[in-house]
């Protein structure tokens, strides 16, 4: 950390004159707390990879009964990730559930953010605390408050445990999420330049069509995304309530008793790449979308 | 948590202008209802439910049957039976909390203020990792801290290590909570960072010459709501967390999140003992979430 | 024209009242606008203006009180719905689409045919034609205004409304678009409706102008009649710089009112002083001052003071000089004589006025 940087000499000996150079060691030091803060940050994101390295050595494991110490190569698993029952099966049912959850929670989201940044009215405080708790609650305590009411309430009108239970409590716990992207993204657009469009004959939709929803359309991408991953990589209250219906996460954990197969590892390395290439990919559009503008 | 959406969303859109009354509060309410309706019948009236049902009693002789009741018992059990898992789930909690901070606080400097042109690199970095699922992430650290590996290896080599191993002990999973909450930590710290005027801390600098006092004094302060931001987002989830107990824990000494787990999917006519531990779960954890705001807070938290 | 009003003529607004919450705006405004004219709502931050203003543009409701244009009531009615727009402080361009689109917007949202052509006669006006395919993050403060103003010409409103318009320009560039809007005024004939704090800007562009200060009009009429004979003691210290004085009347001589100010008769026409009795508070502006070394000839209508500064500006000197009652002075002397006063901080001299020039207001604050 550059403000951690001891006080040093170094100006005082170069006003000075030919003053003479400081030791090796001192100068070693000096480089040192200089760069602490960039060697820090290079380890830590060292750190932060090592499992994921893990998972991708593993998955050309040869294993027997259990993956967890290395035994010898093979790419048997990455030829045929579905090779183990029910892998795929949940891979699915976890994209399902994602894509469904995410354009649920960011259409609820977005409506919300929308009336929580443009409107005062009653309840607006109350409502906030109603966005604000949900991300303040464990997921175990969420995902048994799910559980008691499905099992002791809406068993009564005919909801039993399965797809529909994971898919509204994801939506459930994305939500929260979704309104704080987007209402981040509403409060750093100039009201004016809504004003500026109903001054300039847009009604409420129009405006919000081709001014809002295009300015924030950034906001609510990114809010989309942090919802997929959330739903996706959620365990905890997903195995509370998916009863028989199994999704990637919950394979991994009940398999984990007996050693996670290679092909799990495949897939999530592989959900790893997607991701990260999706991303950089939408840093180089855009990047390069604002070189053009400056050209 | 405005610093974990910030980062998110466009970083240099930071100009926010409070907010406007344009509208008329009728359509406030029409967009607003949807959400307020999910929210309420999927997040309030299932803690009713479990409220209510932390006080059922069971029907002697049938597990898994329960009548209503005001069964007060249950709470007492749960704060009684189940007091040292409480204390064990703050605890690691707190201690992965405090680690995480020291761990993030560097990166998050470094990328706000060493990184150049290297920063949405940086920022992409930190957050990969997390695509990978959850559980095969703390599956790989019970790889990574097995006695086999090399981790232990070097730590018994060097003497260091006098247990001789560090799976199944509460350290692997402080180091399993660590990592796992750690971009919850980094991402709002960044993102307060960011928004900061590196030149302050220069003048910070200029004022008191000593670098570590620039650091408590100016460059601290000016990332507080971040760093308030990151503890709770840390926190909480960390407290609740049961996985990391499972995979990389010991056998005996676990934590509430494992309790209410087995009470609720295991055991036979748990749930109002479960339910109990639960409630008090979240009272306990809203109850410090509430006094740390209010002792650190900002008023713009969400 | 699809959902905007057909409306013709002056703008009226009839006893206009906006408050919120405990916090009053406007306070009971009546105001009227002739057709194409320039007119100017001049006031401090805070003065209701720029709530006046949207009140106009329909960007908010008046609590009581009625907005009209010609014959039609327009009050209650949406901004989108008013032939009026606005050109905003900030100019509010919409960042995510091109000069050319920003302009074309209105006509488009009004289903006007000739749209694309419009926004390309509108941006010829402003001599913006060859940025049109930018967006508005790639020009500069001034090419923005400008922008802003052809997006809202191009409708050709009946009012056209004013927001600071050029608060964020620096000077030079101010003074060529205050030349350019009025070009722009006389050539297109439109009401234009123009909120400043400046009352330099005010002053050169308007016909009429209005100061307002806390929610309501002070003074209305022609910038020279301000200037000349302002009515309350806010509008005298507003507009322009006045040198001032409380004091007693004692009488009346003819066309005139006698007052001990500052310890000398001064003498005030009856119909340019506001009170015939009691307090007043005199006026004269620092260019009607004259500064000599010696008393002049004449009675009344002088004092003597010290010299505390004096910059020489070229066409003109500006002296400041301290009164014996504690209130600096400050006149203007054109540099027209070949021997100019020699004076320095610290000489006495003595300032004179011929009494048509003076004025006499309340000296109690609206």
């Amino acid at each position: 950390m550059a403000a951690m940087t001891p006080t040093t000499p170094t100006s005082s000996t170069a006003a000075s004159g030919p003053a003479q150079r400081p030791s090796a060691a001192r100068r070693a030091r000096l480089w040192l707390a200089n760069h602490f803060a960039v060697i820090a940050a290079i380890l830590v994101l060292l750190y932060l990879f090592l499992p994921v390295a893990y998972t991708f050595a593993f998955s050309f494991n040869d294993h027997g009964r259990s993956n967890i110490v290395w035994q010898g190569f093979t790419w048997e698993h990455w030829q045929d990730p579905c090779g183990v029952p029910g892998v795929c099966e949940s891979l699915v049912t976890s994209l399902q559930v994602g894509v469904i959850s995410t354009v649920v929670a960011t259409v609820l989201g977005t409506l919300m953010a929308l009336a929580m940044v443009r409107y005062r009215f009653r309840g607006r405080s109350a409502s906030n605390l109603l966005i604000f708790v949900p991300m303040a609650t464990p997921e175990i305590v969420m995902g048994a408050a799910l559980l008691t009411i499905f099992v002791q309430g809406f068993s009564n009108i005919g909801i039993s445990l399965g797809f529909g239970t994971i898919v509204f409590a994801h939506i459930m716990f994305c939500l929260s999420f979704v309104v704080v992207t987007v209402k981040a993204r509403l409060q750093s657009l100039d009201p004016r330049i809504e004003e500026a469009a109903q001054d300039l004959y847009a009604g409420p939709l129009q405006t919000f069509w081709s001014v809002t929803f295009p300015l924030i359309l950034p906001g609510i991408a990114g809010a989309a995304m942090l919802a997929f991953s959330l739903s996706f990589d959620d365990f905890i209250i997903t195995n509370f309530v998916s009863g028989n219906e199994s999704t990637f996460p919950k394979f991994v954990y009940v398999a984990s008793r007996r050693g996670i197969p290679a092909e799990a590892n495949v897939i999530g390395f592989s959900m790893f790449v997607i991701a990260v290439l999706l991303v950089v990919g939408a840093q180089v559009v855009s990047s390069m979308r604002a070189s053009r503008y400056k050209s | 948590m405005s610093a974990l959406a910030h980062v998110t969303t466009d970083p240099a859109a930071s100009t926010a202008q409070g907010p406007r009354a344009t509208g008329r509060s009728r359509t406030a309410y029409l967009l607003l209802l949807p959400g307020v309706l999910w929210l309420g019948v999927f997040f309030l009236l299932p803690l009713v439910q479990l409220a209510a049902v932390s006080l059922q009693s069971r029907y002697p002789g049938f597990p898994g049957y329960y009548y209503p009741d005001l069964n007060f018992a249950n709470y007492a059990a749960a704060l009684t039976d189940y007091a040292p898992h409480f204390a064990r789930s703050f605890l690691y909690a707190g201690l992965a909390t405090l680690l995480a901070f020291l761990i993030s606080y560097p990166l998050a400097y470094a990328m706000a203020f060493k990184a150049g042109r290297w920063r949405n690199l940086m920022l992409i970095c930190v957050i990969a990792p997390f695509f990978t699922s959850f559980i095969l992430r703390t599956f790989a650290w019970s790889q990574i801290l097995a006695d086999e590996g090399w981790v232990v290896g070097v730590l018994s080599f060097l003497n260091l290590l006098p247990g001789g191993s560090i799976i199944n002990t509460p350290v692997a999973v402080v180091a399993g909570l660590t990592y796992n909450f750690l971009p919850f930590m980094v991402l709002p710290i960044y993102a307060s960072l960011e928004r900061a005027d590196p030149r302050v801390i220069e003048a910070g600098g200029d004022l008191y010459a000593n670098g570590f006092t620039t650091f408590r004094t100016v460059t601290l302060p000016m990332s507080m709501p971040g760093v308030l931001a990151g503890t709770l987002l840390t926190f909480i989830p960390a407290a609740g967390d049961f996985v990391n107990m499972e995979l990389l824990g010991p056998q005996r000494g676990k934590m509430v999140g494992n309790v209410i787990n087995d009470q609720f999917l295991a055991v036979p006519g748990g749930y109002p003992v479960a339910a109990a531990l639960s409630f008090t779960l979240m009272a306990a954890i809203l109850a410090m979430v509430f006094l740390y705001v209010r002792r650190f807070g900002t008023e713009e938290l969400v | 024209m699809a959902g905007v009003r057909e409306a013709r003529g002056d703008l009226h607004l009839e006893g206009v009242t906006k408050t919120f919450g405990d916090f009053v705006a406007v306070d009971d405004l009546t105001l009227h606008v002739p057709r194409n004219s320039f007119f100017a709502l001049l006031g401090p931050s805070g003065c209701g203006k720029t709530t006046t203003l949207r009140m106009v543009a329909g960007l908010e409701q008046p609590t009581t009180g009625r907005v009209l244009i010609g014959d039609t009531d327009l009050t209650g009615s949406r901004p989108y719905e008013r032939p009026v727009n606005t050109v905003f402080q900030s100019y509010a361009l919409f960042p995510h689409l091109t000069i050319r689109d920003n302009v074309a917007f209105g006509p488009k949202r009004r289903k006007e045919k000739d749209a694309a052509q419009r926004a390309e006669d509108a941006l010829e006006l402003v001599q913006m034609t060859q940025f049109a395919g930018r967006k508005p993050a790639q020009l500069s403060g001034g090419q923005q205004q400008r922008v802003a103003l052809a997006r809202a010409l191009v409708n050709h409103p009946e009012v056209l409304l004013l927001d600071e318009p050029l608060g964020a320009l620096d000077l030079k560039l101010r003074r060529e678009m205050q030349v350019e809007l009025k070009r722009i005024q006389t050539e297109v004939g439109l009401t234009f409706i123009h909120v400043t704090h400046d009352q330099e800007e005010a002053m050169t562009m308007a016909d009429t102008v209005a100061v307002m200060n806390k929610g309501r009009i002070e003074q209305l009429g022609p910038p020279s009649e301000l200037y000349d004979l302002p009515r309350t003691r806010f509008v005298a210290n507003f507009l322009g710089q006045a040198n001032t004085g409380v004091g007693a009347i004692e009488g009346i001589d003819g066309e005139h009112l006698v007052a001990d100010v500052l310890g000398t008769k001064v003498k005030i026409l009856k119909d340019r002083s506001q009170v015939h009795e009691g307090e007043v508070l005199f006026g004269v502006r620092p260019e009607k001052v004259t500064v000599s070394r010696t008393q002049p000839a004449g009675v009344g209508n002088d004092v003597k003071g010290t010299v505390r500064d004096v910059s020489f500006l070229g066409v003109a000197t500006s002296y400041l000089v301290d009164m014996p009652s504690g209130t600096t002075w400050s006149c203007y002397e054109q540099n027209l004589d070949v021997e100019p006063l020699d004076l320095r901080p610290g000489d006495e001299v003595w300032l004179t006025w011929n009494p048509g020039h003076a004025f006499g207001v309340s000296p109690e604050e609206a």
